[in-house]
């Protein structure tokens, strides 16, 4: 792309990458197990906006497919661990 | 020039993904962190994607990136209501005073009276007359 030059690029990657540090310093960090789960939905988001960057990068437009089965995924992954965390398994036994 | 407008949504959106990961580091409670990444990052997201699609793809394209973004919209909810319920069920105590202070004194017996089981005797309930 001839008007997304490279310091563009590389404010982008900059800035996408800072906020997964910062967001992987509280998953590492983090002091309760919901901290540590907040970050990894976070991640699932910033992941797709690398590739984002990436689809910029290399001038395709072939990754959104990546994109809509990334957000499903992060979704599901991230419901079900929740409702696993919460209680012990994932279907709820109410009778 | 249409494609510097592209490329300014572009750069909001980095804007608001740093945003949600800062408040991510600052905010003092499980609670506010999980309000800064499901609305800060998932609004970075959505500039950033639909910018990106508009940049490069063509019709089909800008379709798929608008069905990622409007099941984005709709499902984060739904993972932050999970989320904030399993902190509730595991007892992470909200802050609830805005000066650095851990909570007040009614605060405290609100949540002592909701661990107890009990119903909090409410003043404005009591004083209902229906």
């Amino acid at each position: 792309m001839e008007l997304f030059t490279l310091p563009l690029q590389i404010l982008f990657f900059a800035g996408v990458l800072t906020a997964t540090g910062l967001v992987l310093y509280r998953l590492i960090y983090g002091p309760s197990i919901i901290d540590r789960l907040i970050c990894v939905d976070a991640l699932v988001l910033l992941v797709i906006c690398l590739i984002a960057g990436v689809m910029i990068v290399v001038d395709t437009r072939w990754f959104f497919d990546a994109v809509l089965a990334l957000a499903i995924v992060g979704f599901v992954g991230t419901v079900a661990f929740a409702k696993y965390l919460e209680s012990g398994g994932l279907v709820d036994h109410d009778d | 020039m249409i494609e510097i407008l592209f490329i300014a949504m572009i750069f909001l959106g980095v804007f608001f993904v740093m945003t949600g990961a800062v408040g991510v580091i600052r905010l003092r409670d499980p609670y506010t962190r999980l309000h800064a990444v499901s609305k800060g990052t998932t609004l970075g997201f959505a500039l950033i994607i639909m910018g990106v699609a508009f940049l490069h793809g063509d019709i089909s394209d800008i379709f798929k990136a608008l069905v990622a973004v409007i099941f984005q919209f709709s499902t984060t909810p739904i993972a932050a209501h999970m989320i904030a319920r399993l902190g509730l069920r595991k007892g992470i105590v909200p802050v609830r005073n805005g000066n650095g202070d851990p909570m007040t004194e009614a605060d405290k017996n609100y949540t002592a009276t909701r661990e107890s089981g009990e119903e909090p005797s409410g003043g404005a309930e009591a004083e209902n007359p229906a």
